[in-house]
């Protein structure tokens, strides 16, 4: 039996003439990891900070745990941790003081209390770094211990808005696998990026959001499933006439064709063995080329095919 | 109780803008109390102006005239309307109105201890520089009546009183005694520029990182309630600033040897006072939604300006008439006006309204720092 963990139901929130959430509909179920994903502007910080009661939304409903939440419900909020897009953390404590300060805002119990800091530490493997104060710390440590100061009160329901920006691979990866980690010990996540990659890795449902609205959602199968895209065919190739671009539209199942910068992009809507059809277009005529690959739809496809745009503006 | 402690945590940042502002308020209080007692000639030196009637005419009032002319600038007061001279002294033209009476200078020879022998001095109420001329004038007929009592007959006597007045030494020897009975005042005249200091450049910052639009955020989403954190947090301040205020009081009770005499809890009273109305101040500004480090810059500020325009640091008579029309509305010009008046045997009745004002000042500026702040608030959100 799953429960229902958070449901946003047509919610509505404007910023004077702008609309940044337009009926907008979520559920979340327990033990999820749940990927919100929309380019930046979307609204994904916008829904997280009206599902916390820090903003007052125009219409719509929110529940989590299953009851209507409103800013005095401390309860609810004492169930929930929160790591903000922006790192909020005090300049003048060390790294220590910091977790222990924002896991003492839901915990009085001292020595569960130190406990609980020294877990956090070590789960995101901060332990050489204890007493270093946040301006001591690189960019991808600093992310760390904003997730620590998130995460140290064990919370149910874990929220991180975009964790990994601004992140060295490493750190990015680690932080990565403790979400996962952190799942598995049995809290329901929400994450939310503008990065696909990130969302398909490790999320087991993922919601896509575009200008305030739902556009799709599923696992990551289902979402690629639905779309006709099924194969894309990249092709490194110098000078190639329109013509040619033209009849490479021609072939079974290639529905689009775009040619930029000696980039030759071929889109095909099923069938097999699509490749060789075009390995034996250019063997017909002769034309000579650098690389030919082939792959499968990208979540960027099914949010390209849905709304006409790539999820980033450059790739 | 995390955010109570964690105040002091974050606290310890900024100790050594504590050490350094307590530093600075111990050496101007040492530069100036010397000042004070070494170089007292040039005290005296300054020139004022008086408006003076002599309705003596005799010998010893022309003498007396003619050495307080030395130093200051003498008008007749024949040649003004009353309303004229109390003009003149509001705005600082004219320090002292001095009546000699009839009779003064038979009075004065006589010895007689009679009321023909009291100059009448009006000046303004409160008024730091008026002092200096009524002292002119005792140590000027003490010297004379030394040399008249040691047989010079009184145009001699005068002359040598003229030449000792015009060496320092004779003055500050005079000046000496009067000083280090005054030492407390000196001292804790100063305070004020070290409660406004510390509690602006070490309690401010804290109260403004803790009210930092992003940790506020974050705090708000926490299970701990806003008004529980605030509470906390105005609790920890509070500590913080009165630890300050009896540091410092112990510490200028110790320098100017003198406790819990009768003036001395008029003095406290009146420092209490204004640090609560300095607190005020820290209260509306933490409203502002600032960024803690701007706290520098405003300790400079505030601390400098409310430390001369409120004639901390120097009267404010030296610093003209305009100074003084500013000063008037700032708590320390208020706080240097009670001491004036404690320094003059006001008692408690004397000096409340000045501590009203203190008061009122910061609770005006309190009101306005949280009005301002909601509506930056509401612009943010
Ligand atoms: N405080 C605000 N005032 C006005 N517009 C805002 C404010 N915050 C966000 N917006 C706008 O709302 C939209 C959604 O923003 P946001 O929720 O931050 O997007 P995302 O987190 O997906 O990048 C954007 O167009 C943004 O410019
Ligand atoms: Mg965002």
């Amino acid at each position: 039996m799953a429960d229902t963990i958070v449901e946003v139901k047509n919610l509505v929130k404007r910023y004077k003439e702008l609309i940044a959430l337009d009926n907008f509909n979520m559920k979340i179920e327990k033990g999820e990891v749940f990927g919100l994903l929309g380019p930046n502007g979307s609204g994904k910080t916008t829904t997280i900070n009206c599902i916390l009661s820090l903003l007052n939304f125009d219409n719509g409903e929110i529940d989590v745990f299953g009851e209507k939440m409103t800013s005095s419900r401390y309860d609810l909020k004492k169930r929930i941790g929160i790591v903000m897009q922006d790192v909020a953390v005090f300049d003048e404590l060390n790294v220590e003081e910091n977790i222990d300060y924002f896991c003492g805002l839901y915990i009085n119990d001292k020595n569960k209390r130190k406990q609980y800091v020294d877990e956090a530490i070590a789960f995101v493997g901060l332990e050489d770094f204890r007493k270093f104060k946040p301006k001591k710390l690189s960019g991808g440590l600093l992310r760390r211990l904003n997730i620590a100061c998130g995460i140290a009160h064990k919370p149910e329901l874990i929220i991180l808005d975009e964790p990994t920006v601004a992140v060295d691979p490493q750190s990015r990866n680690k932080i990565l696998e403790g979400i996962t980690e952190l799942n598995k010990k049995g809290a329901t996540i929400i994450y939310t990026s503008h990065y696909m990659e990130e969302v398909e890795q490790i999320c087991t449902h993922i919601l896509i959001m575009d200008k305030g609205k739902n556009v799709t959602e599923g696992t990551a199968e289902e979402l690629k499933r639905s779309i006709k895209n099924t194969e894309n065919i990249i092709v490194y190739i110098k000078n190639l006439d329109d013509a040619h671009v033209k009849a490479i539209n021609n072939i079974n199942h290639v529905y689009d064709v775009s040619y930029m910068s000696g980039r030759l992009e071929i889109k095909c809507a099923g069938g097999r063995h699509n490749i060789s059809h075009v390995i034996d277009y250019f063997a017909n005529n002769n034309l000579d080329y650098d690389r030919i690959y082939s792959e499968l739809p990208t979540l960027n496809d099914v949010f390209l095919e849905i709304t006409g745009k790539n999820l980033r503006d450059k790739e | 109780m995390i955010v109570f402690k964690s105040f002091f945590k974050v606290l310890r940042n900024y100790k050594m803008s504590l050490i350094m502002y307590l530093v600075i308020s111990l050496g101007v209080i040492y530069i100036l109390s010397s000042f004070n007692t070494k170089g007292n000639a040039t005290y005296y030196r300054v020139s004022q102006g008086i408006a003076v009637q002599d309705n003596d005419k005799s010998e010893i009032s022309k003498g007396l005239i003619e050495y307080l002319s030395t130093i200051n600038g003498i008008k007749n007061a024949a040649d003004y309307t009353d309303d004229q001279i109390t003009d003149m002294i509001y705005y600082t033209k004219l320090s002292n109105r001095l009546l000699i009476p009839a009779g003064f200078g038979e009075a004065y020879l006589n010895g007689a201890d009679t009321a023909a022998l009291k100059i009448e001095s009006t000046k303004e109420a409160g008024a730091r520089m008026g002092y200096s001329v009524e002292t002119e004038i005792d140590s000027y007929l003490n010297l004379l009546s030394g040399y008249l009592a040691g047989g010079f007959n009184v145009e001699e006597a005068q002359k040598l009183t003229m030449e000792a007045l015009a060496d320092n030494s004779a003055v500050s020897v005079v000046a000496d005694v009067k000083v280090e009975d005054d030492k407390i005042f000196t001292i804790f005249q100063m305070l004020p520029y070290g409660i406004l200091t510390m509690l602006f450049s070490a309690v401010l910052p804290v109260i403004l990182r803790f009210g930092s639009m992003l940790l506020k955020k974050r705090s708000d989403i926490s299970s701990t309630p806003v008004l529980k954190r605030q509470i906390s947090i105005a609790l920890a301040a509070g500590v913080v600033s009165v630890f300050i205020v009896i540091a410092l009081i112990t510490l200028a009770s110790v320098l100017s040897e003198e406790a819990f005499t009768g003036r001395w809890w008029l003095i406290v009273l009146n420092l209490v006072t204004l640090s609560l109305t300095v607190v005020m101040l820290v209260v509306a500004v933490s409203n502002l939604n600032m960024k803690p480090e701007v706290s520098a810059g405003f300790t400079n500020v505030v601390g400098l300006s409310f430390s001369f325009l409120g004639g901390i640091f120097v009267p404010i008579e030296y610093l003209g008439s305009g100074a003084k029309v500013i000063g008037q509305f700032l708590p320390t010009y208020w706080y240097s006006e009670a001491m004036t008046r404690i320094k003059t045997g006001g008692g408690f009745n004397d000096i409340l309204n000045c501590l009203l004002i203190q008061l009122l000042f910061g609770v005006m500026v309190m009101g306005v720092g949280l009005v301002a702040g909601r509506c930056i608030e509401k612009r943010t959100a």
